[in-house]
């Protein structure tokens, strides 16, 4: 691929600690951060809350392995946008082995984008299905650290 | 114990995006034969939504599907239609 998951990712694009119990509430609370950091725009908040939800129904991201991967592709977006929710403790996201779900990576893609967005989502699938770098994912302590964590992960998953 | 390979192209006009990457294994897990896809000479489990979609399967895309086990003929057949068929 063109470009690095971290090219679209710095410090602002995660969030540790998340508290929220249930799916649409900690979507919500994702996009309320990304609002804040000037990632997307207030008015955009529900349109893409939406979107996700919406796909959520139709068979739940949250795959197993204590990950979970909500992707929409919505028009307010510019090309590419990816978030990581990381919380230690676990949270219920409709898992479909049952499990809490560790770590929340999040895309947002233009609709033009098609063919970038199952690129971006099979590369995190890459980065995620090691179950060693889940692990260390979900202990970190920083948003610094998940950075250098996920910047060593994409040259392993290339 | 059976052994079933074949090259397939995927039809699906989405590739295996996650939605069908999470059908295709609910198939894969009703058989006790083991399930490989591979794509470029990477080989992953066909029981884990995560290797599927690891791959990243667009359409049109070659892929070698792998059955193997005492009910490999089922697995394989039941697979290999919905990787042709279905457009999810």
């Amino acid at each position: 691929m063109e470009k690095n998951i971290i090219d679209y990712l710095d410090k602002d694009c995660v969030i540790l600690g998340l508290k929220q119990k249930s799916k649409k509430n900690i979507l919500s609370a994702i996009l309320d951060h990304l609002i804040q950091k000037k990632k997307i725009n207030k008015a955009d908040k529900n349109p893409i809350l939406k979107v996700l939800l919406q796909r959520e129904e139709m068979g739940s991201t949250a795959i197993g392995g204590y990950i979970a991967l909500p992707h929409a592709r919505v028009d307010c977006v510019k090309d590419v946008l990816v978030c990581f929710a990381i919380s230690s403790e676990g949270l219920n996201f409709d898992s479909l082995d049952q499990e809490v779900v560790n770590i929340i990576a999040l895309l947002l893609s233009n609709q033009k984008e098609a063919g970038m967005h199952l690129k971006t989502l099979a590369f995190l699938a890459r980065m995620l299905r090691d179950k060693y770098f889940v692990q260390q994912l979900k202990n970190a302590k920083t948003e610094e650290e998940v950075l250098n964590l996920l910047n060593k992960q994409q040259q392993i998953a290339r | 114990m059976i052994k079933i390979e074949e090259e397939i192209i995927i039809s699906n006009s989405h590739g295996l995006h996650a939605r069908p990457a999470a059908i295709f294994v609910q198939i894969a897990n009703k058989f006790d034969s083991r399930v490989e896809l591979a794509k470029d000479n990477e080989a992953v489990d066909g029981k884990s939504i995560i290797a599927i979609l690891s791959l990243g399967v667009n359409t049109g895309c070659r892929v070698r599907l792998i059955a193997e086990g005492n009910d490999a003929q089922e697995a394989f057949t039941e697979l290999k239609k919905f990787l042709q068929d279905s457009d999810d």
